[in-house]
């Protein structure tokens, strides 16, 4: 391993490395466009743009160093800068009802709808699929990202401040009313697919 | 918290500051950002408190949920190839 700079690399080599390290992250960095834009075609022209500038600033990309972070925070200000305005927004949330929620988070309903717990086809789970998606897509951007970014990626708190630009705490703190708010709306399928009986979901 | 009232709430009260920071790092527990020092605190006292047993069951329930159930959209195969066309077209 030699020291020598990034930017003295020809073209072929910088390609080379381009793709072995930053392709390979185009599934969840697609997924993540997606669900940030909630269009297709959104998505698609969020990542090219952010595959392009990732390749135009590549020489200042340490190779080795979390590449999906790094990537990950291109695309979150593209679209920040570029797509936020002009992208149609979902329905405001009501931020009283989510606080409120947060105060009676013991209200526990019986098991009303465990006779339906043995519907684990295919088509049960497409259903909740559906739901789940709905329901995540109904949250303010900056929740919806959290739940996104920690859930679902696996970042770690730290990676979310730098890719997000905000301080742990925020982070913390948004994680936490996205996920009173999923609650809430996710709490009959959760009992509709049996989660609320013993389920064992070890890793 | 004011030692005043502890007439009135008995020992409820040493539980309840307790069970209040077995919460406030709960999220932490799950995400696995805790410290190993709160991990030890978070699993003792759980052995012993049902309700915050089922708070940690109830929010890990969620976490996983989430993961098992939102659906990944996959990049399209046009869009990998167009990128990998202008990066190579890209002086
Ligand atoms: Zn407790």
């Amino acid at each position: 391993m030699s020291e020598e700079k990034a930017n003295k690399l020809s073209k072929e080599e910088k390609d080379r490395r381009f793709e072995a390290e930053l392709m390979p992250v185009i599934g969840p960095l697609y997924n993540f466009a997606f669900r940030l834009t909630l269009d297709e075609d959104d998505a698609n022209d969020l990542v090219q743009e952010t595959y392009l500038k990732a390749y135009r600033f590549f020489d200042y990309f340490e190779q080795g160093t979390n590449a999906k972070a790094w990537l990950f925070r291109i695309l979150k200000n593209s679209f920040i800068n570029d797509f936020r305005k002009k992208s149609k927004q979902p329905a405001k949330v009501d931020y009283n009802e989510v606080e409120s929620y947060y105060n009676t988070e013991d209200v526990e309903g019986e098991g009303e709808m465990a006779a339906t717990s043995d519907m684990r086809s295919q088509a049960v789970q497409e259903l909740i699929g559906d739901e789940v998606a709905s329901a995540l897509n109904s949250l303010p951007v900056d929740f919806r990202t959290v739940i996104i970014l920690c859930d679902l990626e696996g970042f770690t708190y730290e990676e979310m401040a730098k890719i997000l630009d905000i301080p742990i705490g925020t982070v913390r703190s948004r994680l936490h009313r996205a996920r009173n708010f999923l609650k809430e709306k996710l709490e009959k399928y959760a009992r509709t697919m049996g989660y609320d009986a013993d389920s064992e979901t070890e890793e | 918290m004011e030692t005043t009232t502890t007439e009135l709430k008995g020992d409820v009260t040493a539980a309840s500051d307790d069970c209040q920071k077995i919460i406030s790092i709960l999220e932490m527990i799950i995400d696995d950002e805790a410290t190993s020092d709160d991990q030890t605190y978070f699993y003792k006292h759980l052995e012993e408190c049902a309700n915050c047993f089922e708070a940690h069951r109830h929010q890990k329930m969620l976490k996983d949920f989430l993961k098992l159930n939102v659906k990944r959209k996959d990049a399209p195969a046009s869009l990998i190839s167009t990128i990998k066309k202008i990066v190579q077209e890209t002086v």
